[in-house]
């Protein structure tokens, strides 16, 4: 019994599905730059994956490490010595395609390995820093009004200086105090299921509980603090602790650049919150869980996606930086820093050392920069067209 | 409340303050009242009509009654249990049994999600059906709420703001819910697509055996729905009666103003309006007295002082004004002059169909 009214409106079709991919799509390739970091993107993708087939395993193709003391600082596109150089030794064609270093190594072949550091390193390390973005950034947008009692920070105190004197030998204090943040952590998991249980009116032990500052303060001024110290001396001064290998400089990077992506995400969680199909989840008794991660952590997405292109180009930099300045991956293995780095001795005599690397890092950063930016734009749904 | 049985949703000096902070410490200097002792019942199968200007505390009060907000202070019951202490299954009963439609269609639909995906959410929640089943109940939601089954897969920016709100009613139906907060659901639609949904919300009332709880700012639209009306200014409720009663005989001055300023449909007509003067009062600092006695053109020096008590002047017809006295059944003089301006013949509807 429906009467025309309530029916009208819809007897008309909607237009063809338009899938968000290809609206994305459509306002992203009419952005020539962004195509263009794209397509260098794409492309250094494939260089790093080969380089890593290329200069890895007993016999690789090319040999980054090979020294061929006779054929130093040799220019890009020279023919191999064949009367100083045993056969199997020689470079692939014959020919060293971007030239020799000051050990008679060949640039192409370092060039091959180090693509794939700068790679590994800029994905794991923006990996890293996202999900630890997210993750904080999260807690302090949907938890944040939540207050922290008075008795979690004794606890945590407790708990956080038995960890620092175990990791500074200490056991027996380290252990007391590790038993007292349990015995406190017990005492508050009671007090709170004495207070779920229970009704209203004062319980023992209240005076310990009373309200301090909020998630939301702790986390972000968490957030101040680390962004207080210039990243690149905190990397330096962490790298300068750890023994130097590829994967402590991929996470050491990941640790130090998570802070933009938790101001975003909270950000984004803070205004997301707001918004009624939260409210109407809520509404229909979604739990938190499916409420951030079905209906907020979608929404908060894109704009974590574009800093994280963008991340990854500092990322790289950073690597190099630190390579540059011998606090990178140890000398053996190659990366577009090191190769820099040993380059520079020689710059009138062999400049293509120091151009090779430099170029290649500033087009591989300027594209994932360009491309970041093209789908930032792509992402806002203002340029759609409605 | 004389008929304490068989009461749906009972809400007793419910209280919702917003403090306002100032200072690296956070000190509360003040709080503005958003909720200020709100109390009323709605019945099964019964639409309370919720009336009043923007920022009078409307959309605060149903938030609080879903529990989508903490309360200050004062009580809410669902069937004689107190909402405020739910937890658990029962908590998740409540939910299933209330649910909401929001003003803004826009806003209120996940724009990452299908409609399908949208309404078959709290069926999946309260494992009421899952695979075809639910598939099924959620294509006979849509075609209950007038789009097509075959909207299943489509995105909510495919739709218009009506249909996205017949999707928003979909959703609320979806767990067959005892009352339904409308929270403005009509004010963001144009005036035919109201109309529409209005039948609609009427239909789905008689098929499902609903109440509502309607919020509009447009006395026209909640004439059209509502069993009884309630007017809200600053937090309070100024004057709650029954449908017919309150447009009749309105006692609350500033009813009579809302009313008065009520556009008749019939083109040429016009009404003598009761201009009120003034803004409405900052919520921060809301004036001594009763909270209208700033604007009412009939106040007196009592209004000033002393905060008005809602008195009952006949069988549910509730009033805070002083002016009214309960022995009295007729309006007091200057009510009746102010009645007078309202030429308004009785049960004629401010929504006509089309």
């Amino acid at each position: 019994m429906r009467n025309n009214l309530s029916t009208g409106e819809t007897s008309r079709d909607l237009p063809e599905e338009v899938s968000r991919f290809a609206e994305a799509w459509r306002v992203f390739k009419k952005n020539t730059p962004a195509v263009w970091g794209l397509v260098i993107f794409i492309a250094f993708f494939i260089v790093a994956v080969a380089g890593w087939f290329l200069t890895t395993g007993e016999t690789p193709v090319l040999d980054p490490a090979k020294v061929r003391l006779s054929e130093k600082l040799l220019r890009p596109l020279s023919p191999v010595n064949t009367d100083m150089v045993e056969p199997g030794d020689r470079p692939v064609f014959g020919i060293y395609l971007l030239g020799t270093d000051d050990l008679g190594r060949d640039v192409f072949a370092r060039m091959m390995q180090g693509a794939w550091v700068s790679l590994t390193v800029g994905f794991v390390a923006v990996g890293i820093s996202v999900v630890i973005g997210i993750i904080l950034g999260g807690v302090a947008g949907y938890y944040g009004r939540a207050r922290i009692k008075f008795m979690h920070v004794l606890c945590f105190i407790a708990f956080f200086a038995s960890m620092i004197l175990l990791a500074s030998g200490r056991k027996e204090p380290a252990l007391d105090l590790f038993v007292t943040s349990l015995l406190l952590a017990t005492v508050s998991a009671v007090y709170h299921y004495l207070a779920a249980r229970g009704g209203a009116g004062p319980r023992p032990l209240d005076f310990l509980f009373f309200d301090t500052f909020s998630v939301d303060t702790l986390i972000m001024r968490f957030v101040d603090i680390m962004l207080c110290f210039p990243s690149f001396f905190l990397i330096l001064t962490i790298v300068a602790l750890l023994p130097p290998n590829i994967y402590n400089i991929m996470i050491v990077i990941g640790l130090t650049s998570w802070m933009g992506t938790t101001r975003f995400v909270r950000a984004e969680f803070l205004s997301l919150r707001e918004q009624d199909f939260v409210s109407a989840a809520k509404a229909l008794g979604l739990s938190d869980i499916s409420i951030i991660f079905r209906h907020m952590m979608p929404n908060a997405i894109a704009p974590v996606l574009v800093s994280a292109t963008i991340g990854i180009a500092t990322a790289i930099l950073t690597e190099a930086g630190l390579s540059f300045l011998g606090f990178g991956v140890p000398p053996p293995h190659a990366t577009w820093g090191n190769i820099l780095a040993g380059g520079e001795r020689f710059i009138f005599d062999a400049p293509w050392l120091m151009y090779i690397p430099g170029f290649s890092i500033l087009t591989v950063v300027l594209s994932f920069n360009l491309f970041g930016e093209g789908l930032r734009d792509a992402m806002n749904p203002k340029l759609r067209k409605r | 409340m004389n008929s304490t049985d068989n009461i749906l949703l009972e809400v007793r000096n419910l209280r919702k303050y917003f403090p306002v902070t100032s200072g690296i410490f956070s000190r509360v200097i003040s709080s503005v009242k958003a909720v200020d002792n709100v109390s009323f019942h709605i019945k099964p199968g019964e639409t309370l009509g919720l009336v009043g200007e923007s920022g009078c505390g409307k959309t605060t009060l149903s938030r609080v009654i879903l529990r989508l907000a903490e309360p200050s202070g004062g009580e809410v019951y669902f069937e004689g249990e107190d909402v405020f202490r739910l937890r658990g299954d029962r908590l998740r009963r409540f939910r299933k049994n209330v649910q909401i439609v929001f003003q803004d269609p826009y806003s209120s639909l996940n724009p990452r999600l299908s409609i399908g995906s949208i309404i078959a959410e709290g069926i999946g929640a309260h494992g009421i059906a899952r695979g075809g089943k639910k598939r099924e109940i959620v294509e006979g939601l849509l075609e209950r709420v007038g789009l097509s089954a075959g909207y299943y897969n489509r995105y909510p920016h495919e739709f218009s703001g009506g249909q996205r709100q017949r999707i928003a009613i979909a959703r609320a139906l979806s767990l067959n819910p005892k009352l339904i907060v409308c929270d403005e659901p009509v004010s963001a639609l144009d005036v035919s697509i109201q109309a529409q949904i209005l039948n609609l919300l009427g239909e789905l009332k008689r098929d499902f055996n609903l109440s509502y709880l309607f919020i509009s700012h447009d006395l026209a639209v909640v004439e059209h729905v509502s069993d009884r009306i309630a007017t809200m200014y600053m937090g309070e409720i100024t004057e709650i009666a029954g449908a017919g009663e309150f447009y009749s005989r309105p006692l609350h001055p500033y009813t009579i103003a809302l009313l008065s300023a009520n556009l008749l449909p019939e083109p040429g007509r016009k009404r003598r309006p009761v201009i009120l003067r003034g803004d409405v009062p900052s919520p921060l600092d809301p004036p001594p007295g009763c909270r209208f006695h700033t604007r009412c053109p009939v106040a007196e020096d009592v209004c000033r002082v002393k905060r008005p008590e809602p008195v009952e002047v006949s069988g549910g017809h509730m009033v805070r004004c002083h002016l009214v006295d309960r022995k009295d059944p007729a309006p007091p003089g200057f009510l009746a002059d102010l009645t007078l301006m309202l030429h308004k013949p009785a049960g004629e509807s401010g929504v006509k169909p089309l």
